[in-house]
């Protein structure tokens, strides 16, 4: 077995046991390396109640690549954009072998409890958290119950 | 913060890009190279600047070859690993010894530093498995041994040797976190230990300054020679060079022999390795 299936096998048997809280991930169909996940809005943030779809893609240079994660269900969010992309630093060049797709689960929940306007992947959004934060939240409470339940 | 006009490309677009154009700068080198002799920076720098020339020659009289690393962020990382490989094989069973007990010493130090254990233990049982592989084979010349380090590091495009990287980038982190204290001043104001080391030191293919140096040698406990070729006209135009010492202090005095230092020339944002005459 290649030591990327080796590894993605290690985490699957991890997070099957003991998965992040408000998450759950795993394969898809047949394939080791596609994988699907589902979170759930943190309670603490507009996006409670809803539950998002993840895909995500691991490549056969795993570990040393990060995983592609990308949302399947629609959230207002300016670190997100409209094809699901998500702008966050682990998944891009701060990316470590030793990070886990626990942790990065993880760390997409904490993306939605606390937003980075200040490197936003959606310019509007970003405005509108800064300067109208109750509207910001509103909406994105809107889209949650559309799209997300 | 106005809309980007519909062309502008993505963020996504522009990460990709910058991706497409490192890869491609780095497939151009192996990870790791053959042993060159100097001339080959000499006819490398035939045009370039004076200053090069005069301190390429300069190295020429004092080291017999030296070893490109790719330059993909971890030069550094691959560049020592390799070396210290090297003179594990090539050394006398003392000095076998001691590095395989400081290797087996890394994995306390990375518990303890609160590394989640599945995320890097593969990282750790391949480094180990490829140095008992490698120190237990026997092999008729010292090429050959070389040769079977080389093959090792670059089998399945690099993995294997990817993985050691990966642990000794966890070693330095995991020093630095454990000796937070000492070594806060050097970083960035207002960063934590954790901080830098996730982004700059665990963070794959980021590049290596000082403060890594110091980390892995001093948790591995061995010397690096790090030798400048740069622009520099200090110091008469010679080659400045710095060692970093991590052996303890306490260690027997031919710990420090000379077979056992690694010595790297650093290139302005680059390291290779180099072989002393």
């Amino acid at each position: 077995m290649s030591s990327s299936a080796k590894r993605i096998q290690k985490e699957l048997a991890e997070i099957s046991l003991d998965p992040p809280c408000n998450c759950s991930a795993g394969p898809k169909g047949d394939s080791l390396y596609e994988w699907v996940a589902t979170l759930m809005g943190p309670s603490e943030s507009p996006y409670a109640g809803g539950i998002f779809f993840l895909d995500i893609t691991f490549s056969s240079d795993y570990p040393f690549k990060p995983p592609k994660v990308i949302f399947r269900t629609r959230i207002y969010h300016c670190n997100i954009n409209p094809q699901g992309q998500i702008c966050l630093d682990i998944l891009k060049d701060q990316w470590s072998p030793a990070l886990t797709i626990s942790k990065v689960l993880l760390s997409i929940c904490s993306l939605l409890t606390d937003a980075n306007p200040h490197d936003p992947l959606v310019a509007d959004i970003a405005q509108k958290y800064l300067q109208d934060r109750e509207a910001h939240d509103r909406m994105a409470r809107e889209w949650t119950k559309r799209y997300a339940q | 913060m106005a809309e980007p006009p519909p062309s502008a490309p993505t963020d996504e677009q522009i990460l990709a890009f910058e991706q497409q154009v490192k890869d491609r700068e780095a497939n151009i080198h192996p990870f790791v190279g053959e042993q060159q002799p100097l001339t080959v920076l000499q006819q490398e720098y035939e045009h370039g600047s004076e200053v090069y020339r005069v301190k390429i020659n300069e190295l020429d009289r004092q080291y017999r070859a030296f070893r490109r690393c790719r330059g993909d962020g971890n030069c550094f990382f691959r560049a020592f690993a390799f070396a210290w490989f090297e003179n594990a094989l090539l050394g006398d069973q003392a000095h076998k010894e001691a590095t395989r007990a400081a290797l087996v010493a890394s994995k306390q130090l990375l518990i303890d530093a609160g590394f989640e254990w599945l995320a890097v233990e593969d990282f750790y049982d391949t480094t180990l498995e490829l140095y008992d592989q490698l120190t237990k084979a026997t092999f008729s010349t010292a090429q050959e041994a070389v040769a079977a380090l080389r093959a090792r590091s670059l089998e399945e495009q690099g993995a294997t040797g990817n993985a050691v990287v990966v642990h000794f980038r966890m070693v330095a982190s995991a020093y630095l976190r454990k000796h937070a204290d000492d070594y806060l001043p050097f970083i960035e104001f207002g960063q934590t230990m954790e901080q830098y080391c996730a982004q700059h030191v665990e963070a794959f293919g980021r590049e290596s300054e000082e403060i890594h140096i110091i980390a892995l040698t001093k948790a591995l406990k061995v010397q690096v020679q790090v030798v400048y070729l740069d622009n520099s006209t200090a110091n008469d135009s010679r080659v400045s060079v710095h060692t970093f010492d991590g052996q303890d202090e306490t260690a027997p005095s031919d710990a420090g022999e000379q077979g056992s230092t690694i010595v790297l020339l650093y290139r302005p944002g680059h390291y290779d390795i180099l072989y002393k005459r």
